[in-house]
């Protein structure tokens, strides 16, 4: 949850903290074993987000101060930490265990069925392309399924480091895809067109969807809100 | 293990897989060799030879050395499309080559930098831990994909020593640097052992430093003996 120092409103601090995870830490089973999901979540996540917080706390006292060489030189890193927050939230939030309707497509009477067919052709063809731009990111990074606001398509993207969507503008993040080693070297080492061509049976294109009603019915503004709010407590 | 051949071939390790340990794990070398630096070697190779394949000014690259290749890899007489994997495997090929080099099992290796060397890191860094420091925070540093560097820069009869990090495979040749040490930072390098780690990962790797490799190296640059 995030807590705010209330006794001391000068030095209000927003912490924050790791979504819970909707299933077990096996359930993502054999595609995301228990472990490597384990060292993830609990060593890599967190460790992000103790570091933004203790950014975060850092560029408060800067601010109080009046320090602005120390508030640029911290914007690099919060940028760093705080990306790979969101970014592995919605990593998290955008994949279940197929008990939970992970791997299941929509509904092919829904919109967003409907949308991805008209513009990519079939969902196949968008998994396809996907697999094969996320394969060839050089190093680390995230591919993305968006929608554009402005062009109102679904689109991919990718992002390099911990570099999130809403650093491209104009886009709202639909489905995440982790492809920095450590999203995959335990259980897949190299092979990362595995990991890619495996993690389509976890996907929750029930959220996926969710993301998408909510990017088509408002505008940038509100969603930012919706997600902060729900998303990263 | 497959052997890679081509314009050029995978090099062998210069000691066995478990030979690093208990700092580097044998699994960790096994997929690193065998299977990433196979790949850049591979891939190297396929682009040399579409390269050749083009025909034209550009087919002369195949019979440069990786290390000229990335020294002008900006002006090259060739596309950027050929550009970008020559950047990306040339770099993945030699980098890696250059990584096992450097590292020697512990027991094997040269503890210390000597002679010129030694001097000239002394008058830069201060001392070998304070150098070590350095190039430890800048190894931790990376965002993402890279590798950390000693390189020389300038006249060969007084280089600069620096410590610089590049990101992915791209390598310090291509911007007049040459380099003397190198640690990989990308998480491949590491994981098995020291998952999210890195930098208990970049303190065991002093123990596997072969500063003979490195000494060796500055000569070469400084043509001094």
């Amino acid at each position: 949850d995030i807590e705010t120092n209330l006794t001391n409103p000068d030095k209000m601090i927003v912490k924050y903290s790791l979504p819970k995870l909707r299933y077990e830490l096996n359930a993502l089973e054999p595609i995301i074993s228990k472990t490597m999901l384990d060292i993830h979540y609990n060593k890599h996540h967190v460790a992000y987000v103790n570091k933004l917080n203790m950014l975060l706390e850092q560029l408060q006292e800067a601010m109080n101060k009046g320090d602005i060489t120390k508030i640029v030189n911290l914007q690099q890193e919060i940028q760093f930490n705080g990306g790979s927050h969101i970014n592995h939230s919605l990593y998290w939030e955008n994949l279940s265990p197929s008990a939970m309707g992970g791997g299941k497509l929509p509904d092919a009477s829904s919109k967003f069925f409907k949308h991805v067919s008209t513009q990519w052709g079939s969902f196949q063809t968008l998994i396809d392309y996907m697999i094969t731009r996320a394969t060839g990111i050089k190093g680390s990074g995230w591919a993305w399924l968006a929608y554009h606001k402005e062009s109102k398509q679904i689109i991919y993207e990718e992002t390099l480091g911990q570099d999130t969507i809403s650093m491209k503008g104009n886009l709202i993040p639909l489905l995440t895809i982790d492809v920095w080693e450590h999203a995959y070297y335990i259980d897949y080492k190299n092979a990362r067109p595995q990991y890619l061509k495996e993690i389509w049976n976890i996907i929750d294109w029930k959220e996926v969807e969710k993301r998408y009603e909510a990017a088509i019915q408002s505008d940038i503004k509100l969603f930012s809100y919706i997600f902060m709010n729900q998303r990263l407590m | 293990p497959m052997a890679t051949t081509g314009f050029h071939e995978l090099p062998e390790l210069p000691y066995g897989y478990a030979s690093l340990e208990p700092f580097m794990d044998e699994a960790t070398m096994v997929v690193h060799h065998d299977k990433h630096h196979a790949g850049y070697t591979r891939n190297f190779n396929a682009a040399l030879t579409a390269i050749q394949a083009a025909g034209g000014e550009g087919a002369k690259i195949c019979t440069m050395s990786p290390e000229n290749i990335l020294r002008q890899l900006n002006t090259l007489p060739i596309t950027p499309e050929q550009r970008t994997p020559l950047r990306n495997h040339g770099g993945g090929y030699w980098n890696h080559g250059m990584f096992w080099s450097v590292m020697a099992p512990p027991k094997e290796r040269q503890e210390h930098p000597t002679g010129h060397l030694s001097t000239a890191m002394a008058n830069t860094f201060g001392s070998l831990d304070a150098f070590k420091k350095e190039f430890s925070k800048v190894g931790a540093g990376v965002f993402g994909s890279g590798w950390a560097w000693l390189v020389a820069e300038g006249p060969q009869e007084n280089p600069t020593l620096k410590v610089v990090s590049t990101a992915n495979q791209d390598s310090p040749f291509t911007v007049g640097q040459f380099p003397l040490l190198v640690v990989d930072v990308w998480e491949h390098a590491y994981y098995l052992r020291y998952q999210n780690r890195r930098p208990d990962f970049l303190e065991a790797w002093w123990q596997l430093v072969n500063w003979k490799t490195v000494d060796d190296r500055y000569k070469e640059y400084t043509g001094k003996n």
